[in-house]
């Protein structure tokens, strides 16, 4: 999660000038602190030729601009060039809509129309992406360290962010923007892919699962109690948005980051969701009996 | 400005006239800048390839920067008639000549900015 | 009136039973400016005990990952109410109270310009804070962020009565910040004493200067963010919801609009501190005078060029995050040029080191450092990465407590002896600075990098795993070593005021003339006025305290009734007139009650007895304004070196009259903020044009600016009748204005009431505001017209006693041009900007 650690050249070139600035920094408080304390205690402080003219004008009319206009002007190019800006090369795109408190990602390019899933975005390594973000309720931020800045998600505007991961590996990302009750517990996860695994990856994201048949009993309680908010299919999303479960079993954290999708989590999520993550938007289950949940659990988890 | 211009109330005015002028540079870059994006001015429609609101920015810098530059002629030429308006003279050069190098240090980057990007 | 020599004691005698603040009860009177400005010190001292026991409780559930200590419910109303609580509560009150109490000692005046006007802004201030504390006490306390950003502040998002308190309470607290931008301005303008020039103020009152016309033009886009989400949560009127044509990116903006020019409204004054200990300390005078005034008024303007910094990532073009990356890192020159000032008059002189001179080198360590990584922020692309994570808290702890406490704690310790009459001890202090100083910097030099490593801010609760958990340790620790040494300062304090050592007359051998007062402090100040030579008098005359005690300075002879202070010309401190002080009354406090009852009814919604409040608080302002002035016109009064002066109710440019003007530079910003908001909408919120735009017959608009131009003219022409002594005219004219402003008044209400109602669509919503704007300076307007016109019939108004019409001619040529400005917003904007 560090920006230090930087991955791909959004972030690479943030942490670089990071270690500039850093080096700049102590040099300069070294520097006013030296002369502060040789002002106050060095004995030839008055015949030293140290002039307030030379302070002064130096100081504060020369040195100061000075590092300060070069400053300015390698940010504005350093800006410019991490612009989502029509270029050469290929773009990806990816759409995400932040909910209070999870990331609902969509992916508009996908064969077929659009795919929903939450969470997690796959992209490919080595290829600039383009994420599009807008809030659904409140103001988030979308933020992924190792692989740049951020951008915030507001509700009414779209904002787009270029990111680029190097190498195939998994980035993690944070809300950023406080964002409510839960804004500690909105983790997102970017994974890179080769090429051909991401396609695997994505075919994941099928509307149709072998445990899905009618008979599965988890099935019925599962239309009963979840689907008039969450679905299953990942071509649609839903008219009261809540994270589609198409791929549930193979993502890696249940409720946004907030405890790894291990054996038995699941369960223990749908039981325990409102201690685990207190405030979040999903009513607890308290009505419902442990085999119910099981039932959902295992519906939910597929063969795994 | 008359001599004895640096001993009114006014001439607190006239200290601060130079970063009147930096502050109303400032607003109206910002303002004309998002008035300019949002009615989508940005197609390029003036001379020499530039787009309409990049027009309209140089020229409201430029017009701010010549602004300043008159103000200090002004000041420059004023004779203070004792040692409290010769201090504000002092102190307003001072503060008209930092204006002048902010204005043009906050505009410069209209020359070679895309404006709406 | 006597023209003999009286003794020093008797001076003292008559001058105290003058400005004494009387006992019990009478102690809510007291609109002494010693007594009201220690009062804003130890409120907003006690305040920060609050802000740091909800710091320490959030260090303590930070400091381990998954701390079960506290749940997200409480941790953000902790860390809603920490920042509000510093911000509002101590560091702008604690700032205005030292500036209130040191003013009119280093300028040598017996009180401020508005005395009373102070002690109602405390009583504000005491009230406000009660209602945040309250509810934090009760569990109810805000917990969107001191930031508050809507749609999370607004009532779908927080439906309970958490964010109205935040809305209501701090701006009840902002009108005591006003009250204190208007009341410094004016008093450093023109209440000083006789001599001093504005190039032989001293410095600090340059800075407080500065500081002052920052709040005033500062605080009203807040003011009004505030007045606009209140009327959302509570009225529904949809300024910020997107669906409804408002936009959450407004309330960023003037938010912001505020909360950076803030910053400096926090560092200037404690830079002021610095700037008037470092001569003293280094035995020298302060080199570069003109460079630091000229530093000081380009730190406030480019100031308010910052605030878009604090919104780099919602994705505003990057042309203008360039404008405002660059004066971002403008801002930096000024305080540079200051920085290097400090150290050549160090070079220049012959320093030497005690306890303040400490906690000046922790300020400048800790500033520079808050200072770079300022500059390292303000950089876009870095800007990007950092954001909203615990880098930016490091920063701005670096800058506010560099630049804020550590001077503060100078100061304080440096001023106490004028306070207490005694020595600070060096033993304790000390002690206390490096605790603080470690301390600090543990907690805050570790964020920097938690932040980096990816920590965002305003969480409750992180995994373990992610590289945080050490850092967070280490930060935890450090808080509760600085809070360890906060107790010390504390306990020293009380020593302090117990044991500590009896102060000689001018410890640390100061030339400003607040070291010339006995300790402590005479309730009048000065027993008679210096003639002020230089920038450091006390070091041009040593004999000077004894001197002003025998009477050898102006206004040496008490009068009865006197409460006399001088008032100067602006520039050149030539003696302008006499100004009359206020006794110790009632107004400000029975004002400020009134006010809380408005305030307080419109949070528990009940608003008939609000509008009752309200009423009640202009009921007293009325009654205050009218036991003001006299029936006779004055003499010009002896005030001693055989000059002659006028007392300020024949004056036409008297302080009264100055507040005016400030307090009208406030509200006209208010309206500016408006205006932009109106503009920023119109052109930026997704979800425009309005299903209909408003339309109206022109007879109604062009009603209204006629009604206008009629007021702008009688309030001149009832002045000019005034002149001429033609007293039927007078009362002619008052009357016209009193029908025109109510012409005024109804055509503008007239506007949204024969719109689609302001719950429709932002549009609506707005122009109902712009219109009530105008209407309510209209109504206001007719209020004063007819209280002169009755001051007139009581005989307090006279061609050469005209300050009433021409504070009612000021206002209504203000009313006039907003009023006029509104009409033209109103009805040419959709004329030009729509399709």
């Amino acid at each position: 999660m560090s920006a230090l650690d930087p991955a791909g050249p959004a972030a690479d070139a943030l942490a670089g000038v990071w270690w500039v600035m850093l080096g700049g920094s102590f040099l300069i408080l070294g520097a006013v602190v030296a002369l502060a304390l040789y002002a106050i205690y060095g004995r030839g402080a008055r015949r030293s030729g140290i002039t307030p003219r030379l302070l002064i004008v130096g100081g504060g009319l020369v040195f100061t601009p000075a590092v300060l206009a070069a400053l300015l002007i390698w940010g504005i190019g350093a800006g410019h060039a991490l612009l989502p800006l029509p270029g050469e090369r290929e773009v990806y795109r990816i759409e995400v809509r932040a909910h209070q408190w999870w990331w609902e990602v969509t992916y508009p390019d996908a064969e077929d129309g659009p795919l929903h899933a939450a969470n997690e975005i796959h992209i490919p390594a080595g290829r600039p992406v383009d994420i599009t973000v807008r809030a659904e309720d409140v103001i988030h931020s979308f933020w992924v360290p190792r692989l740049g800045g951020k951008i915030d998600a507001l509700p009414g505007h779209t904002n787009v962010i270029r990111l680029e991961a190097p190498a195939a590996g998994v980035y993690r990302g944070q809300c950023a923007e406080f964002c409510g009750a839960q804004h500690s517990r909105m983790a997102l996860l970017i994974e890179a892919h080769e090429t051909e695994a991401l396609e695997e990856r994505l075919a994941l994201l099928s509307p149709t699962r072998e445990s899905d048949s009618a008979e599965a009993p988890g099935a019925a309680a599962f239309q009963e109690h979840c689907a008039v908010c969450h679905s299953l299919d990942p071509r649609t999303r839903g008219a009261t948005p809540a994270p589609n479960l198409a791929d549930l079993p193979h993502r890696a954290t249940l409720g946004a980051g907030t405890l790894p999708n291990a054996e038995g989590a699941l369960l223990r999520w749908l039981r325990d969701h409102q201690d685990l993550k207190p405030g979040n938007r999903m009513p607890r289950h308290d009505h419902l009996d442990p085999e119910t949940l099981e039932a959902i659990a295992n519906h939910l988890e597929g063969p795994r | 400005m008359s001599a004895a211009a640096f001993l009114r109330p006014r001439a607190l005015l006239g200290l601060i006239a130079g970063y009147l002028i930096w502050a109303s540079c400032f607003v109206s870059l910002y303002t004309l800048q998002s008035v300019g994006c949002a009615l989508a001015l940005d197609l390029p429609a003036g001379p020499f390839g530039l787009n309409a609101t990049t027009l309209v920015l140089v020229i409201i810098w430029l017009l701010h920067l010549a602004g300043l530059a008159l103000l200090i002629h002004r000041t420059h030429r004023s004779h203070p008639e004792n040692e409290h308006a010769s201090f504000m003279r002092r102190v307003s050069l001072i503060l008209h000549f930092s204006a002048l190098a902010a204005t043009l240090w906050v505009g410069f980057p209209v020359l070679f900015l895309p404006p709406c990007a | 009136m006597s023209r003999s020599h009286i003794s020093p004691i008797e001076r003292h005698r008559r001058l105290d039973v003058d400005f004494r603040t009387p006992g019990g009860f009478g102690r809510l009177t007291s609109v002494n400016h010693s007594i009201v400005g220690l009062r804003f010190i130890y409120t907003g001292l006690f305040f920060f005990l609050v802000g740091g026991l909800l710091a320490m409780l959030i260090r303590a559930q930070l400091a381990t990952a998954e701390s079960a200590f506290l749940g997200h419910a409480a941790y953000n109303q902790i860390f809603t109410m920490h920042g509000t609580v510093m911000m509002f509560l101590f560091a702008i009150p604690v700032l205005e109270g030292l500036a209130l109490y040191l003013l009119p000692k280093m300028l040598g005046g017996r009180d401020l310009a508005f005395p009373a006007l102070s002690a109602f802004g405390y009583w504000c201030y005491f009230f406000g804070g009660m209602i945040l504390l309250a509810a934090l006490l009760l569990g109810l306390a805000p917990d969107s962020g001191w930031f508050m950003y809507t749609p999370l502040s607004g009532s779908t998002y927080t439906p309970g009565i958490n964010s109205d308190v935040w809305l209501i309470g701090v701006t009840f607290v902002e009108v005591s910040a006003l009250a204190a931008g208007v009341e410094i301005t004016v008093t450093v303008l023109r209440i000083r004493t006789a001599g001093m020039s504005l190039d032989r103020m001293p410095l600090f009152a340059w800075y407080i200067l500065v500081t002052a016309m920052m709040i005033v033009v500062g605080f009203p886009p807040l003011i009004l963010g505030s007045i606009l989400l209140e009327l959302e949560r509570a009225f529904d009127w949809p300024f910020f919801e997107v669906a409804r044509g408002g936009d959450s990116l407004l309330w960023q903006h003037l938010f912001w609009l505020f909360g950076h020019p803030e910053v400096y409204i926090i560092f200037l004054p404690a830079a002021g501190i610095v700037s008037t200990l470092i001569p003293v300390f280094a035995r020298h005078p302060m080199i570069g005078y003109g460079w630091i005034v000229a530093s000081i008024v380009a730190t406030g303007f480019i100031s308010f060029g910052l605030w878009v910094h604090h919104m780099f990532t919602v994705g505003i073009p990057h042309l203008a995050l360039v404008f405002f990356s660059a004066a971002s890192m403008l801002v930096a020159i000024p305080t540079g040029i200051q920085f290097f000032a400090w150290i050549a008059t160090l070079m220049a002189g012959r320093p030497y080191v005690r306890l303040p001179m400490l906690y000046l080198f922790g300020f400048l360590v800790v500033f520079v450092m808050g200072g770079l990584t300022g500059v390292m922020l303000a950089l876009v692309p870095f800007n990007w990465q950092v954001h909203d994570t615990h880098f930016v808290v490091a920063h701005m702890h670096y800058v506010l407590v560099g630049g804020m406490v550590f001077p503060l704690l100078a100061g304080l310790t440096y001023w106490l002896p004028v306070a207490s009459g005694r020595m600070p001890s060096e033993r304790l202090g000390v002690v206390a600075f490096w605790l603080i100083f470690i301390g600090f910097n543990l907690t805050f030099f570790m964020m920097h990098l938690t932040g980096l490593k990816g920590m965002p801010r305003r969480v409750y609760t992180y995994d373990s795993g992610l590289g945080w958990e050490t850092l967070n340790l280490l930060s935890s620790v450090g808080g509760f070593i600085m809070s360890i040494g906060v107790a010390l300062v504390l306990l020293d304090l009380f020593l302090h005021f117990r044991i500590g050592q009896r102060a000689p007359r001018n410890p640390w051998g100061a030339g400003t003339l607040e070291w010339t007062l006995p300790k402590p402090p005479p309730s009048y100040n000065f027993g008679s006025l210096p003639r002020v030579e230089s920038r450091e008098p006390l070091h041009d005359t040593p004999d000077l305290p004894r001197a002003l005690a025998a009477g050898e300075g102006l206004l040496a002879i008490p009068r009865p009734d006197g409460r006399e202070t001088l008032a100067v010309e602006v520039v050149s401190g030539r003696p302008a007139h006499i100004v009359k002080l206020p006794a110790p009354n009632w107004m400000p406090f029975l004002g400020a009650v009134f006010t809380g009852v408005f305030f307080l009814s419109f949070l528990l919604k009940l608003y008939p007895l609000a509008a009752v409040g309200a009423l009640l608080a202009l009921g007293v302002f009325l009654r205050w304004a009218w036991s003001h002035g006299r029936r006779q016109d004055p003499e010009p009064l002896r005030a001693g070196e055989g000059i002659k002066l006028l007392p300020q109710a024949a004056v036409p440019a008297a302080p009264g009259w100055w507040g005016l003007l400030f307090t009208l530079v406030a509200d006209g910003t208010v309206l500016a903020a408006l205006l932009f908001g109106y503009l920023f909408l119109w052109t930026v919120a997704p979800n425009w044009p309005p299903p209909a735009f408003i339309e109206l017959q022109p007879l109604i608009p062009l009603l209204g600016a006629l009604a206008l131009l009629v007021g702008l003219l009688a309030a001149r022409g009832a002045l000019a009748a005034n002149r001429r002594a033609a007293a039927g005219m007078r009362g002619i004219w008052l009357l016209v204005l009193l029908l025109a402003g109510l012409l005024a008044a109804g055509a503008l209400l007239a506007i949204p009431l024969g719109a689609p109602p302001p719950q429709t669509h932002a549009y609506f919503a707005v122009t109902a505001v712009l219109a009530g704007y105008g209407a309510f300076h209209c109504l206001l307007g007719v209020v004063m017209a007819g209280f002169v016109l009755l001051r007139c019939r009581a005989g307090f108004v006279s061609a050469l006693r005209q300050l009433d019409l021409r504070v009612l001619q000021l206002w209504w040529d203000y009313t006039s041009g907003a009023g006029l400005l509104i009409l033209a917003a109103i009805m040419l904007l959709p004329w030009v900007l729509a399709p």
